[in-house]
């Protein structure tokens, strides 16, 4: 089919070819130049091609087809002759696939709590590769309904910032916050441990039903990164404890 | 000598722990989870009462063994982005009971992959029309100070389940504004106005005045019944700088489409003050100097 196809587009330039070198070397004629090129030319020509065709022309637009035979015989014909080998197509089709992967299965972010509050601000990166051409969503939310940090029975409350309208954290309470996403502001965040708690804005995690979306792509991606930073603040009224939360991502192509 | 020779094997003893102890604390950062699944997505038809038996590949090329465990959620999308969406929605069709897995976990081996079938049946008396999961494999990292990170990839399964279902659709608006800074971006939005999702082909080209085709995107988004899906088309470390022609077809339902052509000029906004205002410029200059002229003659 390829070579079909080939032979019909070579056959075309070919013609178009003639038809523009005829009218070239019809300006040629006039002035009885190239005539030993040109008979060079239709011979090479008819050796080739093996047709009849160029003898007509010969006849009856002499020159102009000797030019034309001549310059086809050196760049069209050796490419047609080729085209005549047979080929094989090779079919292989690719999976798509997807992968996450981050830097901290957990994520510490203690605190020694002052009495107006100390905050501590921790990251976690996350690495999405997928081929799917038209990319992934990446969504973060609580692992469950419980938004809180629990340590027995008590807990550190989630922000009660959005992620559209995220807010400078309150004494205990956590969140978490994406550089340049939502009303989060372009950052650079930093790590900080049990600092003083600053204007930076965080929000809290969603229950799993309603999970934010931190990255949509429409195209494939290769190691592409998001770090998601989470921030706990507290003062000396928390109970000492261990706190812990779980927090899910979810890659998924578009 | 003897002193030379002692304090030379405890120089390299010592520096054999450091690189030892060096290694160690690299291999526990480099520790980090991840997994990947593929296909990213299954479309396939079943009758009414039909099984279908697939699977899905869980492969681990993290540089920690781990536990995965396997389920099933709904899918569906929200808003013309798609933003998938993955719980039940009250009043649907609990496709989740239609799947039965070989497994539900295992551990996988870094560097190792896990075939998981799956058998998808859909139940006798099943209308026709579309019905989706999500098929995830999850892994959960050991901890319990702070926050604890859960991972999940997902693979969505469209069901078409075969019978007397509405087929129809059309490409609900196509916008490229005429003037942009880079990246061009051009929008389309494909409508399902029918029962069952189809996947559209969409063939957009970039080229420049003269014919050279600069960008080329082709995608095939899914289009889910009674929803419009937005598609954006972005020029990505395109040209910053130039008029350009936009064209392209979108193939759905057995028909094709052409999307009218547009011409873009992309240029930021000091190209913008350049490129319109100099003429302006040239043209106030010619105006103030054929009036100077005249007063002069006067």
């Amino acid at each position: 089919m390829l070579s079909i196809a080939k032979s019909i587009f070579l056959f075309t330039m070919q013609e178009v070819m003639l038809f523009y070198l005829r009218f070239c070397a019809n300006i040629i004629a006039k002035r009885k130049q190239f005539t030993i090129l040109s008979y060079i030319g239709i011979y090479l020509y008819n050796k080739q091609n093996g047709s009849n065709n160029m003898k007509l022309m010969h006849r009856k637009y002499s020159l102009p087809s000797m030019v034309a035979a001549m310059v086809l015989s050196i760049i069209v014909l050796p490419t047609a002759a080729g085209a005549a080998t047979t080929s094989t197509t090779i079919n292989s089709a690719i999976s798509s696939v997807i992968s996450l992967f981050t830097s901290n299965g957990t994520v510490t972010v203690n605190v020694t709590p002052t009495g107006a509050g100390a905050q501590t601000i921790a990251s976690d990166t996350i690495t999405v590769s997928t081929n799917d051409t038209l990319g992934y969503t990446l969504q973060i939310a609580d692992t469950d309904a419980t938004t809180t940090l629990v340590s027995g029975a008590n807990n550190i409350a989630a922000s009660s910032g959005t992620q559209a309208s995220p807010i400078a954290q309150a004494v205990n309470t956590w969140g978490y916050r994406v550089d340049g996403l939502g009303g989060f502001g372009a950052g650079p965040t930093s790590g900080q441990a049990s600092a003083a708690i600053g204007a930076i804005k965080f929000a809290g995690l969603p229950a799993n039903s309603s999970p934010n979306t931190i990255k949509a792509t429409a195209t494939t991606a290769s190691n592409d990164t998001t770090t998601v930073w989470y921030g706990v603040a507290a003062n000396t009224t928390q109970p000492t404890g261990t706190y812990s939360d779980s927090v899910t991502y979810t890659a998924t192509a578009n | 000598m003897k002193h030379i020779f002692r304090n030379s094997v405890v120089t390299a003893t010592f520096a054999l722990l450091l690189a030892i102890g060096g290694f160690g604390v690299s291999s526990a950062h480099a520790a980090s989870g991840g997994l990947t699944v593929s296909p990213t997505s299954l479309d396939k038809t079943i009758a009414p009462g039909g099984t279908l038996n697939s699977e899905m590949l869980v492969i681990n090329q993290s540089e920690l063994d781990y536990n995965y465990k396997i389920y099933v959620t709904p899918y569906s999308v929200d808003g013309e982005e798609y933003k998938p969406y993955f719980n039940a929605i009250p009043g649907a069709t609990d496709v989740t009971k239609w799947f039965s897995f070989a497994k539900t976990q295992n551990t996988l081996k870094v560097g190792n992959q896990d075939s998981v079938p799956f058998t998808v049946k859909v139940p006798q008396g099943t209308g026709a029309g579309s019905y989706y999961a999500t098929i995830f494999a999850e892994t959960e990292d050991k901890g319990n100070n702070g926050v604890i990170t859960r991972k999940r990839v997902g693979m969505v399964v469209y069901i078409r389940v075969s019978g007397d279902a509405k087929e129809s659709g059309k490409v609900a608006s196509w916008d490229v504004p005429w003037m942009q800074e880079s990246p061009l971006t051009a929008t389309l939005k494909i409508a399902n106005e029918g029962s069952v999702h189809f996947q559209s082909k969409v063939n957009v080209t970039v080229s420049d005045l003269f014919g050279g085709v600069k960008f080329n995107y082709e995608r095939d988004p899914q289009i889910i019944p009674q929803k419009l899906r937005s598609i954006p088309i972005v020029w990505e470390n395109g040209s910053s700088f130039g008029l350009f022609k936009v064209e392209g077809e979108v193939s759905y339902l057995n028909k094709t489409e052409k999307l009218p052509m547009k011409i873009v000029f992309i240029a930021n906004m000091p190209m913008r003050i350049a490129t319109i205002g100099l003429p302006l410029l040239i043209i106030a200059g010619l105006i103030f100097l054929g009036r100077k002229r005249v007063a002069e003659k006067k």
